[in-house]
């Protein structure tokens, strides 16, 4: 962890202060790092992904989970899914991701996939009901760019929405980067 | 963290060493072993006697057979339960454990605790982690000749060998209190103080029990740690290795690459080898003594303010997944609660064959002794193998589900046959794989192989089909 964050994130993004880590347990020291807190910055996607620029003009909405997975809602009702950095730094090392499989269905709450790491395997929740149309492979190849790009070129899958971006984009389960960052600073 | 790193880099460099590491490890917990030169001593099996330290009763208390019904409602009960297993099934035990894992409420708050314990140990297996390979892990042919059970869990990590001298313990809490370390150092304070260990223990950094250092300044694994997370739940399962045959264990995971073939599962989890050594405690010791450490740590006091509100939370909010009853009426306290008086209790359930148990836990078995959980849910992986005798070299690519997608097929310079025969004799495999999926098992391969020697090298190389 502290490898990461010295090595990857060089200071610009820190997991947030909290005294009990959520998912790290003690394997995962965020918190001996804990002066610095996150900031809206802390959730945006990496733009020069494909998760941002699969739309010329970027996604219409990003939206974040309680369960700590992100959402980037495209205009063409397609969403990307990953996880958020938060949960990346307290899993820890990845050394695999399960990713679900083009041509299926999803309805809210559905595991589309697992991370392993540290010997954990943790579950993914699609936040949103749709059709997976495409997943990230290189994912399965190298696990551990979740750990090094988790909000951008580690999305986990594209899906197909039941409904309109704009009626997803209000989907009371889901929450602004400021309402995710105030869920983190509860724990 | 640091420590997953360094096993990588300790990975490599037992690879080259092998041989030398052979005569020093003894291989179980994470440990793989993949090639072994060694025969199989196959005769050790046949007089294999479980340790039956095991099979006696329970000193202190006894839950004298409760009806499906009460097991029904302590799972659901809102507050810590311990749960003892008598069945000594893997893919039982495993299937209780997840159902207990998924009932458990969970808590509104971070201040009360619904956590479980649930302690168990199984006939002879083999488990491996929920996203290993278990042709590169296993030796098939071994464990199915033996009519060994593999077992997949729904945890992560590496392989482990199971008996009846090996107790599993699986602590259960909610998400936000997840902590790979916490369960086991209370474990290890309680054992330490027991007085009945010849040696005394540590965690540490991936979660496992190991010995201090000794004179020799090693340290030996006595128990490994795997675990889970999801939606608001998570838990913390180990081995504990108390009595078990350790030699005759290892020869489960032991592969002969020259015979069964060259695994490359880049994607998929690898196990990490550790020394391993027996805590030699008799079973029911080590359950009181765990039973012990989550009564000290999460047991409840009547008086217990976080308790009581939980309660009366659950009087006034009116979640109808909650049922009112009488706790004590329940679970006849009074014959069996673990306390001793102002202290923490606990309630504990023992679960046997004479219980009915839920439907779901049945359909969760069958899922778990399935082919398509226990080798269909493999990464996707390349095979090699490779036959001197007759000259040929064979590579299987493996898809989801556990799927041939391909078969490529190299003669070599010493080959006994006609290169067009060789080609021929796999003409009808590949003509099918065009076509529909295919299995990956040895009959099923096999079968599309119209050369009996290739077929039946194959075969019996796949998995142990003869």
């Amino acid at each position: 962890m502290l490898r990461n964050i010295a090595g990857l994130r060089s200071g610009l993004r820190f997991a947030p202060q909290i005294s009990k880590n959520l998912i790290g347990g003690k394997i995962a020291p965020v918190s001996s790092i804990g002066f610095v807190r996150f900031n809206s910055n802390n959730h945006k996607l990496n733009t020069d992904s494909r998760a941002f620029k699969y739309s010329q003009e970027g996604p219409s909405f990003v939206k974040f989970t309680e369960e700590h997975e992100w959402l980037a809602i495209h205009k063409d009702d397609t969403a990307f899914i990953g996880i958020t950095s938060y949960a990346s730094d307290s899993l820890g090392d990845a050394t695999f991701i399960e990713v679900p499989e083009v041509g299926d269905r999803v309805e809210v709450g559905d595991s589309i996939g697992s991370v392993e790491s540290v010997k954990s395997a943790s579950e993914i929740y699609s936040p949103v009901a749709g059709e997976v149309v495409a997943i990230n492979e290189t994912l399965e190849s190298s696990p551990q760019l979740i750990n090094e790009d988790p909000q951008g070129e580690a999305w986990i899958a594209q899906i197909k929405l039941n409904e309109t971006a704009d009626v997803v984009g209000q989907q009371e389960n889901l929450l602004t980067a400021e309402e995710y960052e105030a869920s983190l600073q509860e724990q | 963290m640091f420590a997953l790193f360094r096993n990588a880099i300790a990975r490599k460099t037992c690879d080259l060493n092998w041989t030398r590491r052979l005569m020093a490890d003894v291989p179980f917990g994470d440990d793989l072993t993949p090639i072994d030169y060694g025969d199989y001593n196959l005769e050790d099996f046949l007089h294999y006697q479980p340790n039956n330290t095991n099979t006696s009763k329970p000193r202190q208390e006894d839950s004298s057979n409760f009806p499906s019904d009460e097991f029904s409602k302590a799972v659901v009960s809102k507050e810590p339960i311990v749960f003892v297993s008598k069945i000594k099934d893997p893919h039982w035990n495993l299937a209780i454990e997840d159902f207990i894992y998924n009932q458990m409420p969970l808590p509104s708050d971070n201040v009360a605790n619904y956590n479980r314990l649930f302690l168990y140990s199984n006939s002879p297996c083999v488990v491996i982690g929920k996203n290993q390979n278990p042709w590169k892990e296993v030796n098939i042919p071994l464990l199915q000749s033996l009519r060994i059970p593999l077992v997949r869990r729904r945890s992560g990590g590496g392989t482990v060998v199971h008996d009846l001298g090996n107790t599993n313990f699986s602590f259960m809490t909610s998400k936000a209190n997840f902590d790979r370390q916490k369960f086991s150092s209370k474990l290890v304070e309680v054992l330490n103080d027991s007085k009945l260990l010849k040696f005394n223990l540590q965690v540490n950094e991936r979660g496992d029990i190991v010995s201090l250092p000794g004179a020799d300044g090693k340290t030996y694994k006595v128990s490994g740690s795997a675990y889970k997370l999801s939606k608001g739940r998570s838990y913390h399962h180990a081995t504990m290795l108390l009595n078990s045959r350790l030699d005759v264990l290892k020869k489960l995971l032991s592969r002969d690459e020259t015979k069964l073939g060259v695994v490359d599962a880049k994607a998929s989890v690898e196990s990490v080898r550790s020394k391993v050594k027996n805590l030699e405690i008799p079973s029911d010791d080590f359950i009181q003594l765990a039973i012990k450490g989550f009564r000290e740590e999460y047991g409840i006091t009547k008086d217990d303010t976080a308790y009581s509100n939980e309660i009366i939370n659950k009087k006034n909010d009116g979640d109808e997944t909650s049922v009112d009853y009488d706790q004590d009426e329940l679970f006849n306290l009074k014959d069996f609660m673990t306390s001793t008086p102002r202290e923490r209790q606990v309630n504990v359930m023992y679960i046997d064959e004479s219980m009915s148990l839920p439907t779901e836990i049945k359909s969760t078995y069958e899922e778990l002794k399935s082919w398509d959980w226990k080798y269909g849910a493999t990464p996707k992986f390349t095979h090699y193998f490779t036959n001197e005798e007759i000259g040929i070299h064979v590579q299987i690519e493996v898809g989801k589900h556990a799927e041939v997608k391909d078969v490529i097929v190299n003669v070599l310079e010493n080959c006994q046959l006609s290169h067009e025969s060789v080609f021929d004799s796999f003409r009808f495999l590949q003509q099918v794989l065009r076509t529909e999926p295919i299995t990956y098992t040895g009959s099923t391969v096999a079968g599309y192989i119209t050369n009996d020697q290739i077929s039946d090298w194959l075969g019996s190389s796949i998995d142990g089909t003869i």
